[in-house]
């Protein structure tokens, strides 16, 4: 029997939902359940320009009014799970006031991964959003 | 103290009440600036821009960052004490950090001198031995970190600075960028730190354009006023320009239809009773963040008190004083086509549309970064021309669906830069042609202007380009490189019968992107120049 991620997914969420397991022991999919998913990617992209493009650049690649020295998320090479913990955890700049703020708990999982299925339609030569295995370079 | 302007002391941010940046001082000139050297650097350990100008009072500088006052001694560059505030844990919301640690200056009054901390709290704090007196709150102008709280708003993040007038602080309240709460000038007696007045930027029920906003969209209609504004003493006016419109996406505030009057304006209060006296609307109902924050700067113009502002439009927007009346414009930017012109009135003609929600982005010019933006400005009464930190900045901006996160609107909008060179320019307002210009390789803006009556200009460009400049001509005539970028305009004053100027410095090399100077690394000094 062959459950895709974006079942699996699913089942997760209802397990949350009845109170079975509680968000913090959900396992994050090694990929986004949503990839490829115009629905999602469209929703993700609307979240993406509204919390995410006044630092990272509404093209993702880090050039904006704002953030200064945010990353190139074009290029990001993490995996999907790194994603997810980086965007949740938030990310600091040595030294600067600079830092990515924390989103858990302000982003639910859902929105999370609807705009890593937007920002997976922007990768260049170099991103990795399958598996976390990659150096960490951003 | 408050009304000599700038010459001994440099006592107002912006040097003098009318917001010039003009020092009467000519001891350093055009004939020697190029002996000026380094007489000492002053380390001010900032994690992020220093956006302010040092303040200077018989012998010491005064110099806030990261919610920290720096007393200086202007002789031999020792520190003689540190202030320090530190922000509440509960204080601020998602995009606090982005904000924090940044002010654009400091109010001198009597023997204090006067903080606003990043948490919307003023601080009087004695000249002598850096000892807070009182700190106040106000009501209302909280900025709590959890969302919950915040109910529809992060609140107010405060990154301007006070001014001083006579027993008066005039407290700008801003940050309105993160949630839209709008904007307030708030008058504080200088003793006892008692709220005495609050002005509204968006007008109230009763007030002229009150009806230029669907009803309750005022109260997240943004409208900060996010630089230190001028003062006339004798019309008894402060003026201030302010932010634009919240949401970015103006569907919530009449579609950009409806004027919004108090937003993206220019905006006169009455010190004495705390009413506005007038409010000009620069770009009504504006969808483009075209903002007008920068200093008005009061200056004579065919024998009368016109404000001149430059601003993020392209645009020199020219009032009188008295009265807001619009007078005339002068398009200083090299390209503009969000409008074809201003007209008599003052109201932009054939406003470039509003861009489908969602749909493609449009080129704009200039972009909402605007061909001048924070970087203050000056205006030299001697050679009538005014120095503008300039760029040539394009974009192509958005419309997006309104999201809200936690209880917080977000802006609706969306953009990306078209970089183009900073220009170091100076503008005649008589003529309303420019007189010269200085263009850079590398986007950017200069860090702010100085303008003296040795006929100099002074600025640190952004590649970190220290430069003194004939005033009237442009001519380099001096010029240092710092190795970090400016994010403000440098002061000057007397110290010991010697001329010296201090340039802050620290800040993101580039707007947005390192690798346009990637031989700049980020630094937190000041640093001070005189004759040898």
């Amino acid at each position: 029997m062959h459950f895709s991620g974006r079942a699996l997914y699913t089942v997760g969420l209802l397990l949350i939902a009845c109170g079975i397991v509680r968000a913090d022991d959900t396992a994050v999919p090694e990929t986004n359940p949503y990839s490829g998913d115009p629905k999602a990617i469209k929703e993700g992209k609307d979240w993406y320009n509204n919390a995410c493009h006044l630092c990272h650049g509404s093209r993702a690649n880090g050039e904006t009014a704002r953030g200064g020295r945010a990353a190139d998320l074009r290029v990001f090479n993490r995996g999907f799970r790194a994603y997810v913990e980086t965007v949740k955890k938030g990310r600091n700049t040595t030294g600067l006031a600079y830092a990515m703020p924390a989103w858990g708990g302000v982003l639910d999982d859902q929105t999370i991964y609807q705009i890593g299925a937007y920002l997976e339609t922007l990768a260049i030569d170099g991103a990795n959003w399958k598996e976390g295995k990659a150096p960490e370079t951003q | 103290m408050l009304d000599a302007g700038a010459a001994d002391n440099w006592v107002h941010t912006n040097g003098n009440y009318a917001g010039q940046r003009y020092s009467t001082l000519t001891q350093v000139n055009t004939g020697n600036a190029k002996n000026l050297r380094v007489a000492w650097i002053y380390a001010l350990g900032g994690r992020t821009d220093a956006m302010a100008t040092p303040s200077y009072f018989d012998g010491v500088i005064y110099m806030p960052q990261d919610n920290k006052v720096f007393a200086i001694d202007a002789q031999t560059g020792k520190g003689l004490w540190k202030y320090e505030h530190k922000l509440p844990d509960d204080w601020g919301g998602q995009f606090a950090d982005f904000m924090a640690g940044k002010h654009r200056g400091l109010a001198l009054h009597g023997d204090y001198v006067y903080l606003l901390s990043n948490d919307a709290k003023l601080h009087a704090i004695d000249m002598k031995t850096g000892k807070a007196k009182w700190v106040k709150g106000f009501e209302g102008f909280h900025a709590p970190r959890d969302y919950a709280k915040a109910k529809d708003s992060t609140g107010y993040l405060c990154t301007v600075g006070p001014m001083a007038i006579p027993g008066t602080i005039l407290v700008p309240m801003n940050g309105t960028d993160f949630g839209g709460r709008p904007g307030y000038v708030l008058g504080v007696d200088a003793e006892s730190g008692d709220l005495k007045w609050k002005a509204n930027m968006i007008p109230g029920p009763g007030e002229v354009g009150y009806d230029t906003w669907p009803e309750g969209s005022q109260e997240y209609g943004g409208a900060g006023p996010w630089i230190i504004g001028s003062y006339d003493p004798d019309l008894k006016l402060y003026f201030t320009g302010t932010a634009n419109a919240y949401e970015w996406n103006p569907k919530n505030r009449g579609g950009g239809k409806m004027d919004n009057l108090g937003a993206a304006s220019i905006v006169a209060v009455n010190t004495e009773t705390g009413k506005v006296a007038w409010r000009f609307g620069a770009v009504p109902g504006d969808y483009l963040d075209f903002d007008v924050p920068q200093t008005p700067i009061l200056i004579k113009l065919n024998g009368k008190t016109v404000i001149g502002q430059p601003n993020k439009t392209g645009f020199i927007h020219y009032l009188d004083a008295k009265t807001g009346k619009f007078l005339k414009a002068d398009k200083f930017a090299d390209k503009v086509n969000w409008t074809s012109g201003i007209d008599s009135n003052g109201r932009p003609m054939n406003v470039i549309d509003l861009p489908e929600e969602g749909g493609a982005k449009v080129e704009v010019w200039p972009g909402l970064l605007g061909t001048v933006n924070m970087y203050p400005n000056a205006y030299n009464p001697k050679t009538g021309l005014f120095y503008l930190s300039a760029s040539h900045y394009g974009m192509m901006y958005g419309i997006e669906p309104v999201k809200v996160i936690s209880n917080v609107r977000q802006l609706g909008a969306s953009w990306d830069n078209i970089n183009g060179p900073e220009i170091d320019q100076a503008w005649n307002p008589a003529s309303g042609k420019e007189a010269w210009r200085i263009k850079r390789d590398k986007p950017g803006y200069a860090g702010g202007m100085l303008t003296t009556a040795g006929n100099l200009t002074v600025f640190t460009t952004q590649g970190g380009l220290f430069q003194v400049v004939d005033a009237t001509t442009g001519k380099v005539l001096y010029g240092m490189e710092l190795g970090t970028a400016a994010k403000s305009g440098p002061s000057t004053f007397m110290v010991n019968g010697k001329q010296m100027i201090v340039q802050a410095v620290g800040g993101l090399p580039g707007f947005g992107r390192d690798d346009q100077y990637p031989g700049l690394n980020f630094g937190s000094m000041l640093i001070a120049f005189e004759l040898p």
